[in-house]
C-alpha cells in the first residue's frame, strides 16, 4: 500500500505527532502508515483523511 | 500528567494484589521452587510495566495497531505454549522426564509471559501483521 500522508502533512505544515494526536493514535502508527507498512482500519483511514482535509482514495493507494 | 496520575493510582491496587497473591502462595505452599519462580515472574512483569508506563506514559498509549498486534502476540503465545505443553506431555508419557504438576504450571506460566512479550516486541518492530 502506498500513501500520500507525508505529502498532505507537509502541505498543512503538520508534524507526525500533531497528526497522531488529532486522530488518537501513537506517533509510531503514523510512521508505519506513511511507510505503507500498516493497513489501517476504515475508521482510522477516514480520520486521517479528515484531519488532512482530503478523501481516503486520494490518501491511500492499495496495490493489487 | 493525567496518565501518570492514573498509573500511580493503579500502582497501589497492583501492589496489594501482588502482596496478597504472594502471601497466600507462601502460606499455602511454602517457599518451594515453583512458587518462587511464579512469584518472581509476576513481580518482574509488574515492575517492568510500571517502569515503562511511568517513564513514558505516552508510549503506553493504545491505539488500533497496538491492540491488533497485542491480540496477534497473544495468539502466537498461546500456540507456542500449546506446543511446549504437548512436548511436556510426550516427554512425561515416554518417561523421558519426571515432571511434577508444579513444574508444568511454572513452565506454562513462564513460557506464556516470555512469548507474549517476545512476539509483541517482534510485531511492534515489524509494524503490522498480515
Amino acid at each position: 500500500m502506498k500513501t500520500r500522508i507525508k505529502e498532505f502533512r507537509a502541505r498543512y505544515n503538520m508534524t507526525q505527532e500533531e497528526l497522531a494526536k488529532k486522530v488518537g493514535v501513537r506517533r509510531e502508527t503514523i510512521v508505519f502508515l506513511e511507510k505503507g507498512k500498516y493497513n489501517p482500519s476504515l475508521k482510522l483511514a477516514h480520520d486521517v483523511a479528515k484531519a488532512l482535509k482530503t478523501k481516503i482514495e486520494d490518501l491511500f493507494m492499495f496495490d493489487r | 500528567m493525567k496518565d501518570v496520575k492514573r498509573v500511580k493510582k493503579t500502582l497501589f491496587l497492583k501492589a496489594a494484589i501482588i502482596i496478597t497473591m504472594l502471601g497466600s502462595m507462601l502460606y499455602f505452599r511454602g517457599a518451594d521452587s515453583a512458587s518462587i519462580s511464579v512469584a518472581s515472574s509476576i513481580v518482574a512483569v509488574m515492575v517492568m510495566i510500571t517502569f515503562i508506563r511511568l517513564k513514558n506514559p505516552e508510549a503506553y498509549k493504545k491505539d488500533e495497531r497496538i491492540n491488533k498486534l497485542a491480540a496477534y502476540a497473544g495468539s502466537w503465545s498461546w500456540l507456542v505454549t500449546f506446543i511446549v505443553v504437548t512436548g511436556l506431555f510426550w516427554a512425561d508419557y515416554l518417561e523421558l522426564l519426571s515432571i511434577t504438576t508444579s513444574d508444568v504450571i511454572s513452565t506454562v506460566f513462564f513460557v506464556m509471559i516470555v512469548t507474549v512479550i517476545g512476539f509483541r516486541f517482534y510485531f511492534m518492530r515489524k509494524g503490522d501483521v498480515k
